[in-house]
């Protein structure tokens, strides 16, 4: 397996930050996931997915100061940057689907 | 407005969180959705979806740093079996919710018992340093009048043993006590304790505010001082630091305000006071001699530390030697001998007097309580593996499968553990809300006048429920786990949905038993309460109780003994004219109903005196024209006084109770008989002549309702008395609401007035009551919920019973059984269940309620109305938890049941 390789879930969390670009929060991501993908996300599994893709060096966090929450009690808030390793993981995982998919289409129709 | 989560949950969270990087991100996340979700959905829904969060993030934590580190394996599989028992309880929520409701119930309600506890028995008075090292000196011995009171002690008694080795400190204070402040409407009662200026010191408290008073304030004829306990400086002065250096007046005194307490000190007990000053300036506020010299007179209370290394029995012979060559010293003096006085023994006793000998009922009534809600524990933790078991049946095949497919004994074992770690977890957060809930109504009913804590959930609360929680998860989690290990997969293949009830149907019913039982026990304390408090509410206190108010008048100080007196004719007759009174009555006791203990001062006819009385009496009521009337004394022989018997120069009369004529003339007519009042009216010259007896009337209650038989007398008093102390009003109608505007009639009567005190009769009823309340209310709230419990178990077991064994009974119907037939046996199930249940509980009940007889009130504790009672109630609960399962077992359809196997 290349150090590179994402599993299903790690590239949906990986696009849903791409998608929600500058609110990339983690409240956010899980909604964009529910509502653009259709899936109910723990927020275990979530946290843990977003320590594990960091670890891999796919993506990264900074800590937003500019809009302190009150309802937040003082807790730090991060938002979430993929990084260019990790699009280019993105990137190769997609072309691999894609040429996984090349032609077998029409097959899949009605399926 | 923004929400916080609940902070226990928060801490949960922050644990499992402990190792990972964005812990504190996740934290803020949850907190901000927490905000979302609970001004969407209110606090309830908001707090249960919080825990529930708390543990889906946790569990995906929690484990890992086992996994590292190669832990065992239990804590490495927990997260992924936490996970998985949270989807099975999302699949079953119907179970889900009765495990953690009877949980939440179950661990709430000892949760508020032990916080109760822990406040009366083990925790010591707030900002108390080492308090393991203060004693309470305790004697025997120490008659004063006539009785032995084993913490009072006489002040040249301290002095004597103040300063001995054996201690590292000792103070003496006393038993706190109300005082008026300021003056008419304005004036207030705050609670005063008189104390020595080693009682700081040697509790070991700083002041939160200025200085506490020292030996120099401590003295007579030092400009007197005070210092504030800090809820009455924030009540009364706005918690104003300015209050340092003003003058407050207490009593007939100005006092300096030379410092606040920390908040919280209540002194050496826990109950609370709002103003200390100092003892030996010797002002009195209670007592109106000189109590510091005198040998005769124990109104203190001593409290010390012990030095290093010396132990109680040391400490005690050392004191006793004291004690006694103190008093022999002052007997060679030519001291008055009091009673028993050089053959006391001192010993240092536990520093909670609700440890010590002087266990108030307050105490038994708290263990006993505690007692019962660990009753209510069991019951619940009995229902939890009942419902755990049940599951562990139905989901065998799933168990089996799972064996088959290689899946290792102790993983299942395991995963049953974790289920119920989960379960317990969420019961204990419930559990800490229904004991917020619930704390604050049981403080009132069960402590009255102690203050609650600041936090309602205390460190000690989560603590206690955490160790309540482990328990339980065992206790639920292991009878699954054996039938998990004891599975065998091929059987349980073969025998799909074919089996009776087997071995986990008999600990089934043996666990529904015991709830039955159980709760058997509490109805039945409950039926003994109730039964106590309805004899006490219908005894009758020998008076009109209802619409009697007793009224006292305190002057300011400097008006004399005659102003007085002037003051009450004045409100004697403003009252009369006052709407709503009915009689009033003017007399020289302050509380002119509650009975002056006046043993030595008559004598009746025939008798040479009065023997005497190990409770007290005879008493003595006097009252100026009426007070008979008012009073509405049951006159059962002979008559109550004429007006011409209170007039001036009218003839010397008295009345006495049953227990007087019965006792003092057996068998004579107590009409043809007299008494004579050692030392009468003082207006009187001459020889006190024998008053006639003209009535008899039915004993009073005097300090409990329980001690009838108590000698009494009344006497008229004429319109030129002095002396006045108190008097008695009648209302026309309910007398508590007639209290506020007598005190403000009153009040406004003249600038004399300083304070009125105006309280209904049935306030001293009502608080004789108490006890008998507080058991009624907290058994029967107790044994519902054990019955609910219990019968939500018997349910459980039957329906799973008819579930079980559906295809038997379609095979029945088949053959062509009738519906009476199908129900009669579901209901011969639970008949003997209950019945079983209700034998054993009884017998319980029988033989516990010894133990609960002297709590009782003219109810024997073998009580065929009461077991007679419960029977019905348990029968019925019996009845309503057998009916859906029966319904269902009637409509099974033959055909269907043996299809779908």
């Amino acid at each position: 397996m290349s150090p590179n390789h994402i599993a299903e879930f790690e590239q949906m969390v990986l696009l849903a930050i791409l998608q929600s670009a500058d609110d990339a929060y983690a409240p956010n991501i899980r909604d964009v996931l529910q509502d653009r993908a259709g899936r109910t996300v723990s927020r275990g599994a979530l946290y843990r997915t977003f320590d594990r893709l960091a670890a891999k060096g796919l993506l990264e966090w900074e800590t937003d100061e500019s809009n302190p929450m009150p309802e937040r009690g003082g807790a730090p808030m991060r938002r979430f940057v993929v990084t260019r390793e990790g699009r280019a993981a993105l990137r190769t995982s997609r072309e691999a689907l894609l040429r996984l998919w090349d032609g077998i289409e029409p097959e899949l129709e009605g399926a | 407005m923004s929400y916080a989560p609940p902070r226990y949950a928060e801490r949960v969270l922050e644990w499992c969180l402990r190792s990972a990087p964005s812990s504190a991100y996740i934290v803020g996340d949850l907190r901000q959705e927490y905000a979302a979700v609970r001004s969407r959905r209110g606090a309830l829904l908001a707090h249960l979806w919080y825990g529930r969060e708390v543990l889906a993030v946790g569990a995906r934590y929690v484990g890992r740093g086992a996994e590292a580190s190669g832990g065992s394996s239990f804590w490495r599989d927990l997260p992924g079996d936490v996970a998985s028992a949270l989807r099975i309880f999302r699949a079953s929520p119907g179970f889900s919710v009765a495990v953690i409701l009877t949980l939440a119930l179950g661990l709430g309600v000892n949760a508020t018992m032990f916080g109760a506890v822990d406040r009366v028995l083990l925790s010591p008075p707030e900002h108390v340093q080492d308090h393991e090292e203060l004693r309470f000196l305790y004697h025997t011995g120490l008659l004063t009048w006539s009785v032995d009171v084993p913490m009072a002690y006489t002040f040249p008694g301290y002095e004597a043993i103040r300063e001995l080795p054996v201690l590292a400190g000792a103070a003496a204070y006393q038993p706190r006590s109300t005082v008026t402040m300021g003056t008419g409407l304005d004036a207030r009662r705050p609670t005063v304790q008189n104390a020595t200026a080693e009682f700081f010191p040697v509790l070991g408290v700083v002041p939160a505010l200025g200085r506490f008073f020292d030996v120099q304030d401590d003295r007579e004829g030092a400009p007197p001082v005070a210092v504030l306990g800090h809820g009455f400086w924030e009540r009364e002065f706005g918690g104003d630091p300015a209050v340092v250096g003003q003058l407050i007046t207490l009593g007939s005194h100005s006092y300096e305000v030379i410092g606040v307490a920390p908040s919280g000190f209540t002194g050496a007990t826990i109950e609370s006071v709002d103003v200390w000053v100092p003892l030996r300036m010797n002002i009195p506020l209670t007592a109106g001699w000189d109590v510091l010299s005198s040998y005769g007179s124990a109104w203190f209370r001593v409290v010390v530390r012990l030095a290093e290394g010396i132990s109680d029995d040391d400490a005690g012979t050392r004191l006793t030697e004291a004690h006694t060559a103190d008093v022999l010293a002052y007997l060679e003096g030519g001291g008055e001998p009091h009673r028993n006085l050089e053959g006391a023994t001192i010993h240092t006793g536990a520093f909670m007097t609700a440890l010590g000998p002087m266990a108030d009922s307050e105490t038994s009534m708290t263990l006993w309580l505690a007692g019962v809600s660990l009753l209510v524990l069991l019951i619940s933790c009995a229902n939890v593996a009942n419902l755990m078991l049940a599951r562990g049946i139905e989901r065998r095949q799933d168990r089996a499968v799972r064996l088959a497919f290689g899946v290792s004994r102790r993983r299942l074992v395991s995963q049953a553990l974790a289920e119920a770690l989960v379960l317990s977890t969420a019961g204990g957060l419930a559990a800490v809300l229904v004991a917020r809930w619930s704390g604050r109504a049981l403080y009132g009913l069960l402590l009255p006048g102690i203050p609650q804590p600041d936090a309602a959930v205390s460190l000690r609360l989560i603590a206690f429920l955490g160790v309540i929680v482990v328990f339980t998860t065992v206790a639920a989690g292991v009878l699954p786990a054996f039938q998990a290990l004891r599975t065998a997969p091929g059987d349980v293949l073969r025998s799909t949905g074919r089996g009776s009830t087997g071995s986990g149907g008999r600990v089934r019913e043996g666990l529904t038993l015991a709830q039955v039982t159980l709760s058997t026990v509490l109805l039945v304390g409950a039926g003994l309460f109730v039964q106590s408090l309805r004899n006490a509410l219908v005894v009758d206190p020998g008076f009109d109780n209802d619409v009697l108010l007793s009224v006292e008048i305190e002057p300011r100080p400097g008006v004399d003994a005659d102003g007085r007196d002037v003051l009450y004719r004045e409100a004697l007759q403003s009252l009369e004219a006052m709407p709503g009174v009915e009689r009033v009555s003017l007399s020289t006791t302050a509380r002119p109903l509650y009975g002056w203990n006046e043993q030595s001062r008559m004598v009746p006819s025939g008798m040479d005196s009065i023997p005497r009385m190990a409770e007290g009496g005879p008493y003595t009521y006097y009252g100026t024209d009426g007070f008979v009337d008012a009073a509405g004394l049951r006159v059962y022989q002979g008559r109550a006084f004429d007006p011409a018997e209170y007039g001036t120069g009218g003839p010397l009369v008295v009345m006495v109770s049953r227990s007087f004529a019965e006792g003092a003339w057996p068998g004579l007519d107590p009409l043809r008989e007299c008494v004579t009042l050692a030392n009468g009216i003082p207006r009187l010259e001459g020889p006190e002549p024998c008053r006639p007896v003209v009535g008899v009337y039915e004993d009073l209650i005097t300090s409990s309702l329980e001690d009838r038989g108590r000698w009494s007398l009344f006497w008229p008093l004429p319109p030129e008395t002095t002396g006045y102390r108190g008097m008695l009003v009648r209302a026309n109608g309910d007398a508590t609401e007639l209290a506020e505007p007598i005190r403000d009639r009153l009040a406004a009567l003249s600038t004399d007035v300083r304070y009125v005190f105006a309280v209904p009769m049935s306030n001293r009823t009502e608080s004789m009551r108490g006890s008998w309340r507080v058991g009624a209310t907290l058994f029967s709230v107790f044994g519902l919920l054990a019955l609910v419990v219990a019968t939500l178990g018997l349910y459980s077991v039957l329906a799973f019973a008819v579930a079980r064994r559906r295809r038997e009974i379609g095979i029945r119907g088949a053959l062509g059984a009738q519906r009476r037939d199908l129900v009669g046996m579901v209901v011969a199930r639970v008949a003997k269940l209950v019945a079983v249940g209700l034998v054993l509980g009884l017998g319980i009940a029988g033989f516990a309620g010894r133990f609960l007889e002297a709590a009782l009130f003219g109810v024997p504790t073998v009580n065929p109305l009461v077991f007679g009672v419960v029977a019905l109630v348990l029968a019925a609960a019996g009845l309503l938890a057998a009916w859906v399962p029966a319904v269902r077992a009637t409509s099974i359809d033959p055909v269907g049941a043996m299809a779908a196997e």
